[in-house]
């Protein structure tokens, strides 16, 4: 969580106080893609030499996967359907 | 982007099932973390040069307070309808959807205080579910909209999905998903411990 903070307003204040050309924005952007790709690849690093989620896969991975994706289209559904019927009527 | 986003993570998964051992664990945890923080603080360069961050939360609709309830609720009622179709109980399901895609932490109470299997299920739950936001997320914002976007992500749109939201949204929509995960990761702790005991009767 102190990562995530300081991190971020770490950045924030940079783009605050130091102006930035369109050349340098684009190598900060740059950055950004590159690194997310690396956590990316780290995380899959991590999530395949896990042994003990390896083995639990075959038992468990359909079932984990088919309630996942429940999850996620509840989520999404549910939020498209409540953002759009406060956005017609309140906002 | 969707594409390199799954090209990365199948290479990393890929390559950390072949030659990684258990034993790289706290340099793989320092590499994530390496990159998380960098990702986050181009973030915070975004957001800064967004202009008056004040004024863009002010001008958010008040929809935007809804997105962790309707995100919260939308996973409970997803994985109890899922629950009726696999082998799962409801109050089970219930307990992965109440994680919103944080696996770690969760994962280890569930085992201490409840059930091993359920713990596994819940675990394998949430990361297939990160993963699968991971994946999405630029789909969701193209195709069905920003803030569904953002509940796809649960608790990680406040870390490892954040940039991914903010990639393929704008600046308001990185808010929301700060403000979002940031409500989504503090009741974790407090509603995986209540549906536990409700499930231990």
């Amino acid at each position: 969580m102190i990562l995530v903070a300081g991190a971020l307003i770490a950045g924030f204040v940079l783009a605050q106080f130091v102006k930035f050309n369109e050349k340098q924005k684009t190598v900060m952007d740059r950055i950004g893609e590159q690194s997310l790709l690396l956590l990316l690849l780290s995380m899959g690093l991590s999530l395949g030499s896990n042994p003990d989620l390896l083995a639990a896969l075959p038992s468990l991975g359909m079932q984990s996967f088919l309630l996942a994706v429940g999850i996620l289209v509840g989520s999404v559904g549910l939020t498209w359907l409540g953002v759009r019927g406060r956005r017609s009527g309140r906002d | 982007m969707t594409k390199r986003i799954l090209i990365s993570l199948t290479i990393g998964i890929i390559l950390g099932a072949l030659f990684i051992d258990v034993s790289h664990a706290p340099w793989l945890r320092t590499l994530t973390t390496g990159a998380l923080a960098l990702l986050l603080f181009a973030v915070g360069f975004q957001l800064g040069q967004g202009g008056d961050l004040k004024e863009r939360v002010r001008q958010l609709p008040r929809s935007a307070l809804m997105v962790p309830i309707l995100a919260g609720l939308g996973s409970l009622l997803g994985a109890v309808a899922t629950s009726l179709f696999l082998n799962v109980s409801a109050g089970h399901a219930s307990l992965a959807a109440i994680c919103f895609g944080w696996y770690s932490m969760p994962s280890v109470l569930i085992a201490q205080t409840y059930d091993l299997t359920v713990a596994t299920l819940v675990l394998l739950t949430n990361v297939f579910r990160e993963v699968l936001a991971i994946v999405f997320i630029p789909w969701i914002a193209r195709r069905i909209g920003p803030f569904p976007a953002v509940a796809s992500g649960g608790a990680t749109a406040l870390d490892v999905t954040l940039p991914i939201i903010s990639q393929s949204t704008d600046v308001e929509t990185a808010l929301v998903a700060i403000y979002s995960g940031s409500v989504m990761s503090g009741v974790v702790p407090v509603l995986v411990p209540f549906v536990i005991r409700l499930l231990q009767g």
